[in-house]
């Protein structure tokens, strides 16, 4: 059986074409998510998934079945919703049961299922309260057994987590994390942080626009950017402009002159002469005290101690561009500012991208 | 096929069918109104409009109408207002008495309240007569000065509860900035505070300019030798020379212009100055002792009185022996209860009837009219949206003669049924109820009725197992609330009534008429219970906060 595809889609909304001539393909067990800024059309992918949008032009396929006119309540899709959703006048037994008694299961599968589902996410006990009895996190975890326990074809999850505190929502991603790996359903989950992206996901698509601006699996997406939107969107990023003498193929090496100094960095595509981005992340400039001859000359502008790691904003040369740079290991917040240090980007893990 | 075509067509249809059911029953009567008025009437080939111009008594019908409606409005206002600051920022004793001042508006019919007023201070009043005796002498009640009292007091509870949601909605933390920027507290007040709650204020003073405006039993029992539009609309209708659609379309014709400009002139001062008006914690009321204290429950304890005065006179009324139109007062009868209860139900039956259908029929429309309106909005609903808000700007005599020149004969003829007066009732309270659901129905998450069809189960059975459920408890507190008013209705009812199908304010109204205040006093009480009785189930047993779903 195939997994989930999208193939050649559009999709308009209020007159205004939201997603362009779409193609994917998401591989049966696995968890992919949609990371984007707000407005980039990853909720309307999503919504479409579950046929409660309409499509312009193209087909959805959910292994071989051609879904695409099929209504939402057909589709055998489980989904979670970023307001929870949960039925507030049904106890959290009857909302996660709701599901297998449309199925019309019987009910001693009911009850099984249900307290089942119920205890996977922490939540046996629980099954007379009603929802404005339960915290936050509970209700997502309630929300979560009822999508789950009817073993939907398809899991899909619209920002299940930012309605959350930061401490819950670490929790509750656990929670999801474990259960999706237990039972392999196939699922898309949509969110516009990158952390979550990168900690659940097996693959993720960036989107910008109404397209898939990179996809791939998280290490990739953030190791290798193909382009300056994707490196600032995931994780941090300095992006300063530079200027190419000549062109570059994709993989090569990239020389120019940053601050009176000669740089080398790995170009991301096909570059052209003229203007591009150089992308640095701040753990992957080192720091070192002025006299080892090995970085270019940088002062310290700011300092901030943050514990486990120091960041510190430096200038280039005397005029050229400020850069953030993060330390770790021992004696991380050693520099003071004023300090004159010398920073090393290390040819492999800094990228030139086009402008 | 596309089935998904196909549900979204389903909702189209239905907005379609309700477009049709309102155009047929909102829209084309009141055409009717307002095209007819331009037709000739009388032999002499004059219109309507040109026999207005010409003939002072009509002109001066419009002129006493608007200046009633804007002394009235102010009269309420300074009353309503100052009222709902005090009760927004002050503690004092007594203080709970307020709280039962939206009962009395709404469990006092208009058409008991003058009757009432005018059994303590009309020619024959205990008031008035009591006075008389030790040689005091009482001006007359009828007239201006009996309309504007009468309708101050039925009418200035709704800019009391009008201003007192703004006010207590207003952020206190604006006040404190201004005061934090050097403003002093009275200043900062009058500066931070008025314009925010200055909407709420206007919004309920053209409310009680159109329900002055449209006023009929006040108007009818009390107006006397001041001609009003409202009245003069109805003794044409129901003139004896053989009805004047013409004069009558004319009449109602203005009454709609009046409120017209009305609605043009409050949206055009609203939006010379607009503010997105955020809801923040309201100030905490503050204790007041001493001297002040007793000078605000005394004049607060002498408003809540007053208010309470039609309820009080109604049941001494309903237990006091009367010979014809005198009243005995002091002797004391269950006469006049056992007459209205055994030897004349009728009217008490078919105001059961009627209205109880009217309020059935109106959840289930306005609730469906809304769901389209909330959740299925398509190229048809702003349409219905501004249908079924038209007889807001309507009064009662105008939709009953709407629906008289509309049903009389033809393909749907309703003279003489009693599906006119359901229909009269419908129309009259399809705003509110609407409003009400589609309030209820914004606040319910899409999200629950796309969890719900996620998990298997079709769209409407989803509506029904999961978004009705929900609203339940606002349907019936609306469905009280409609009935409470439906009970009471006279201006559209008594247009479009014929005989044997009196309801209570009708009955009650002709009593008045013939001088027998004993006997409408027996219904009057009547009446009352029919209303008080499901707001004190729905309060008390089921718990239902019907006022604020007002």
């Amino acid at each position: 059986m195939g997994g989930i595809s999208i193939e050649d889609v559009s999709v308009s909304y209020a007159g205004n074409r939201v997603i362009e001539r779409l193609s994917l393909t998401i591989p049966n067990g696995s968890f992919f998510t949609l990371l984007g800024p707000s407005g980039c059309g990853k909720t309307t992918l999503l919504r479409m998934l579950a046929g409660f949008l309409p499509v312009e032009s193209g087909r959805i396929r959910f292994g071989e079945t051609d879904v695409t006119e099929t209504p939402p309540h057909r589709r055998d899709i489980g989904m979670v919703f970023q307001d929870y959703a949960l039925f507030p006048d049904k106890t959290v037994f009857d909302n996660v049961a709701y599901g297998l008694r449309a199925r019309k299961r019987d009910e001693a599968t009911i009850r099984r299922k249900t307290g089942e589902y119920l205890e996977r996410v922490g939540l046996s006990g629980f099954e007379a309260r009603r929802p404005a009895e339960l915290s936050g996190g509970q209700r997502q975890r309630v929300a979560l057994a009822r999508a789950l326990v009817i073993a939907p074809r398809l899991l899909l999850m619209d920002e299940p987590l930012s309605n959350l505190d930061a401490k819950l929502r670490v929790q509750v991603r656990e929670t999801i994390h474990d259960l999706q790996r237990e039972s392999a359903i196939t699922t898309v989950f949509v969110t516009h942080d990158q952390e979550e992206a990168l900690a659940l996901s097996d693959a993720i698509g960036l989107m910008r626009a109404g397209k898939i601006e990179q996809m791939g699996p998280p290490g990739e997406i953030y190791a290798a950017p193909v382009s300056s939107y994707v490196a600032d969107f995931v994780g941090a990023a300095n992006v300063v402009a530079i200027r190419l003498a000549g062109g570059v193929e994709a993989g090569g090496p990239a020389r120019f002159r940053l601050a009176n100094q000669d740089i080398a960095a790995r170009a991301v595509s096909w570059l052209n002469e003229g203007e591009a981005w150089l992308l640095a992340r701040p753990e992957d400039i080192l720091l070192l005290p002025t006299g080892s001859g090995s970085g270019l000359a940088a002062t310290i502008l700011r300092r901030q101690y943050l514990g486990s790691r120091t960041h510190y904003r430096v200038r280039l040369g005397d005029d050229g561009p400020v850069l953030t740079v993060e330390c770790t290991g021992a004696d991380h917040a050693r520099f003071a500012p004023g300090e004159s240090v010398e920073a090393v980007l290390e040819p492999a893990r800094t990228l030139v991208a086009p402008r | 096929m596309n089935s998904r075509a196909i549900t979204t067509n389903v909702w189209f249809w239905l907005s379609l069918a309700a477009l049709i059911v309102l155009g047929v029953f909102i829209l084309y009567p009141l055409i009717n109104v307002l095209a007819s008025s331009f037709g000739a009437a009388r032999a002499d080939g004059r219109s309507g409009w040109q026999i207005l111009l010409a003939e002072p008594k009509y002109l001066r019908a419009v002129s006493n109408t608007v200046l009633l409606g804007l002394v009235v409005t102010l009269t309420t206002t300074l009353i309503g207002v100052p009222l709902a600051y005090v009760t927004a920022r002050f503690r004092f004793p007594g203080k709970a008495l307020i709280a039962i001042l939206p009962l009395t508006t709404l469990i006092v019919p208009e058409v008991i309240a003058a009757q009432t007023w005018l059994m303590m201070l009309g020619n024959n009043g205990l008031i008035t007569r009591t006075l008389g005796g030790w040689g005091i002498p009482v001006p007359s009640f009828y007239g201006w000065s009996g309309l504007i009292i009468v309708m101050t007091f039925i009418y200035y509870t709704y800019i009391y509860m009008g201003t007192l949601a703004a006010i207590r909605g207003f952020d206190q933390q604006l006040e404190q900035a201004a005061q934090s920027l050097g403003a002093a507290p009275g200043r900062a007040r009058l500066d931070v505070m008025l314009p925010v709650v200055l909407p709420a204020i206007l919004a309920s003073a053209l409310l009680v300019f159109t329900l002055v405006v449209g006023n009929f039993a006040v108007a009818t029992i009390l107006g006397h030798k001041v001609e009003l539009l409202s009245v003069i609309t109805y003794q044409t209708f129901v003139s004896e020379i053989g009805n004047d659609p013409v004069m009558q379309s004319t009449l109602a014709s203005v009454s709609i212009g009046i409120v017209a400009i009305a609605l043009f002139v409050q949206r055009f001062v609203l939006s010379r100055g607009r503010y997105e008006i955020t809801l923040g914690r309201g100030a905490k009321p503050v204790d007041i002792k001493g001297a002040p204290a007793f000078a605000l429950a005394g004049a607060a304890a002498v408003v809540v009185l007053i208010s309470l005065l039609p309820l009080a006179s109604v049941i001494a009324g309903a237990f006091t022996r009367a010979r014809g139109p005198v009243m005995r007062w002091g002797e004391w009868t269950t006469a006049n209860l056992e007459r209205v209860l055994i030897n004349a139900p009728d009217p008490i039956i078919n105001t059961l009837i009627y209205a109880g259908i009217a309020t059935a029929l109106s959840l289930i429309f306005s609730t469906g009219v809304s769901y389209l309106l909330v959740k299925k909005r398509n190229a048809l609903t702003p349409a219905i949206d501004y249908l079924a808000a038209l007889p807001l700007a309507l009064s009662g005599t105008v939709i009953g003669i709407g629906l008289v020149m509309s049903f009389n004969q033809g393909w749907l003829s309703l003279t003489g049924t009693a599906a006119i007066i359901v229909l009269a009732y419908l129309i009259r309270r399809l705003p509110f109820g609407v409003r009400n659901a589609s309030s209820t129905l914004y606040n319910i998450p899409n999200s629950i009725e796309e969890a719900s069809i996620s998990l298997g189960v079709p769209p409407l059975r989803s509506f029904v197992a999961v978004v009705l459920p929900l609203m339940i408890p606002a349907i019936a507190a609306a469905g009280v609330l409609v009935w409470t008013t439906t009970v009471a209705e006279l201006s559209a009812s008594i247009v479009v009534y014929s005989g044997g199908r009196e309801t209570l304010p009708i009955q009650i109204f002709r009593l008045i008429d013939s001088g027998l205040m004993a006997q409408a006093s027996a219904y009057g009480l009547v009446l009352v219970s029919i209303i008080l009785i499901p707001i004190v189930v729905a309060t008390t047993v089921f718990r239902l906060d019907i006022f604020g779903a007002k």
